[in-house]
């Protein structure tokens, strides 16, 4: 469980992470040299071989910018609810008990009420939403083609509102939203997390790589020092998780209410003491599509809940 | 701190074995010594006073099962069930639900009656910190049954400002 | 909009326990936290829950901000002749919710 080493193919991105976000540009370079000063010193310092090492360093730097190198992911995935007590596990197995599903009960209204001036509701154009959509959150966020932006299922709601039902986007964060994007997500309910990365979101994938590799705050830290490297250990009380979003929006404890993967994503930033960015923000997309690359395989939990 | 129940149990103890009782045989009297005995609940409770109204709060009868490390105690889950026939005669008449140390003691009160057939309750509490949750059943001939739990409160390590 | 859930089986044996199951959407407010402006969000809970058999009243709860937000209670009824299971409630700003369902007793 303990995982002492940095990732082994991170190095270099995590160099790159941290210069593409404007912070030094002194650490691309170190992250860089810091073996192969040692090892040419070892050597004896011939010149031939410090120009081999040198540009052997300069091909890495190349490839891994040009290519993105798979970043780390943890292995084997484990999904929060292993690493929450038996009464919190309790309240996600059992569909009754669990407080989350008075939102899944709400959106199952909402689907079939009618919105804005075209009075069509989710129901007309989607019909029975346990058909229409069955796996459908496992594949978000996507790209939306008809704006060319990333969106999730919070985000394809407000398209669809716009767009078809000619109604107001809902706020992000209020409860028709929460509710509508809990009754999507029910119907992908234990089928595993399928996002593409394909050259239209790529570029999205790799500022959510980034931020999620980038130090952050006044604690300094980056979501993989917690997520990656510590999982499994102790912050207190609390087992650290490997940070997966599949059980979101996911009914927290200590929210008292069930909250969005963003909603989650800022107390993350508030915890390291960094700018929050808002809910529905680009960053938070981006790292939202990171995360679910990141956790591809692990099964959709919505509507979870967490201590 | 709960001055009372600590310090005599612990002068228990200091007593067996200043009487000559070895250490391994003061263990188990520590273990069978359930944590529900020997509480002064009146202290736990102030507010029980009111409703006993001099009568004796007898301890048993009552069965309060509640995870005794909450992971956080804006939710602890927690089961009461009461021995009773639940006859029209001999029934479990109100039920209450008791926290030491939160800021509005009485956390529930269940009227129970001969139609509701099984003394039991599950619900879902709030409890700010680590405390004593009291149970105390009030019968259809005016006793009073009780059962306590001791309860660790925990927090998530991270603050959460959203 | 008030969302409820409850949970009777269709079906009892007369004579037996039945399993009532109410899971409520509400905040249950304590009265003791500030909104972002620093004033005080005042107590809203559940005060007042009454379930009731065929009219006759065989539950009551009466719950306090030590009640978890979104209250949920699991309790019981002996089952006598077929016929309904209402619950009622009211919070503390007064307003009231309801949940009732059928059931058939053999």
């Amino acid at each position: 469980m303990r995982r002492e080493a940095a990732p082994r193919a991170f190095p270099s991105s995590l160099g790159i992470g941290i210069y593409a976000n404007g912070l030094p540009a002194l650490r691309a370079t170190r992250a860089g040299q810091g073996h192969t000063w040692s090892r040419a010193e070892g050597w004896g310092g011939g010149t031939f071989i410090r120009l081999l090492v040198y540009s052997f360093t300069l091909f890495c730097l190349a490839v891994t910018t040009a290519d993105a190198a798979q970043p780390f992911r943890p292995d084997p995935l484990k999904s929060g609810i292993d690493f929450v007590g038996a009464e919190v596990r309790g309240l996600q197995q059992d569909d009754f008990a669990s407080p989350a599903m008075l939102w899944a009960t709400r959106g199952e209204k909402l689907w079939a009420t009618p919105a804005g001036k075209s009075g069509k509701s989710c129901a007309s154009c989607h019909q029975d939403a346990r058909v229409s959509m069955k796996g459908v959150t496992a594949k978000y966020p996507k790209v939306d083609p008809g704006s060319a932006r990333l969106v999730n299922v919070e985000g394809c709601i407000n398209i669809c509102r716009t767009r078809h039902q000619q109604a107001e986007p809902l706020r992000y964060e209020s409860d028709e939203l929460l509710s509508l994007t809990v009754y999507v997500g029910l119907h992908s309910r234990g089928m595993p997390m399928a996002v593409t990365i394909d050259p239209q979101n790529r570029r999205n994938f790799e500022r959510g790589r980034d931020l999620f590799y980038t130090r952050q705050g006044q604690i300094n830290l980056a979501c993989t020092h917690c997520h990656d490297r510590n999982f499994g250990r102790k912050l207190l009380n609390d087992t650290i998780s490997q940070g997966h979003g599949n059980p979101y929006p996911a009914y927290r404890l200590e929210w008292q209410t069930l909250g969005s993967l963003h909603r989650r994503l800022r107390a993350c930033f508030f915890g390291v003491r960094a700018e929050m960015p808002p809910a529905g923000s680009q960053d938070l997309l981006d790292l939202e599509l990171f995360l679910a690359w990141r956790a591809q395989g692990l099964k959709v939990e919505t509507p979870g809940v967490r201590r | 701190m709960k001055p009372g129940c600590k310090n005599i149990a612990r002068r228990r103890v200091l007593k067996s074995l200043a009487g000559g009782v070895l250490l391994p045989a003061a263990a188990p009297a520590l273990a069978q010594m359930p944590s529900t005995q020997r509480l002064p609940l009146m202290q736990l409770v102030p507010v029980l006073k009111d409703i006993a109204a001099g009568k004796p709060v007898n301890e048993g009868k009552v069965k309060l099962e509640i995870p005794h490390l909450a992971e956080n105690g804006h939710l602890v889950p927690l089961t009461v069930s009461v021995e009773s026939p639940m006859t029209p005669d001999n029934h479990v008449r109100t039920l209450y639900l008791f926290s030491e140390k939160n800021p509005r003691p009485i956390i529930a009160k269940i009227g129970m009656g001969p139609g509701t057939g099984r003394a039991a309750l599950t619900t879902r509490i709030r409890l700010s910190g680590a405390q004593y949750v009291v149970a105390v059943a009030q019968m259809s001939d005016g006793s009073l049954w009780a059962a306590a739990a001791d309860v660790i409160v925990t927090e998530t390590a991270c603050l959460d400002a959203t | 909009m008030t969302v409820a859930r409850l949970l009777v089986p269709a079906q009892a044996k007369r004579g037996e326990f039945v399993e009532v199951r109410i899971a409520i959407q509400h905040p249950m407010e304590t009265g003791f936290r500030m909104d972002n402006n620093g004033r005080v969000i005042p107590k809203n809970t559940i005060s007042n829950l009454v379930c009731r058999y065929n009219g006759a009243e065989v539950f009551r709860a009466e719950m306090g901000s030590g009640i978890a937000a979104n209250p949920y209670l699991q309790f019981y009824f002996v089952a006598q002749d077929s016929g309904k299971v209402e619950l009622d409630w009211v919070d503390d700003a007064g307003a009231k919710g309801s949940a009732s369902a059928a059931i058939v007793v053999t």
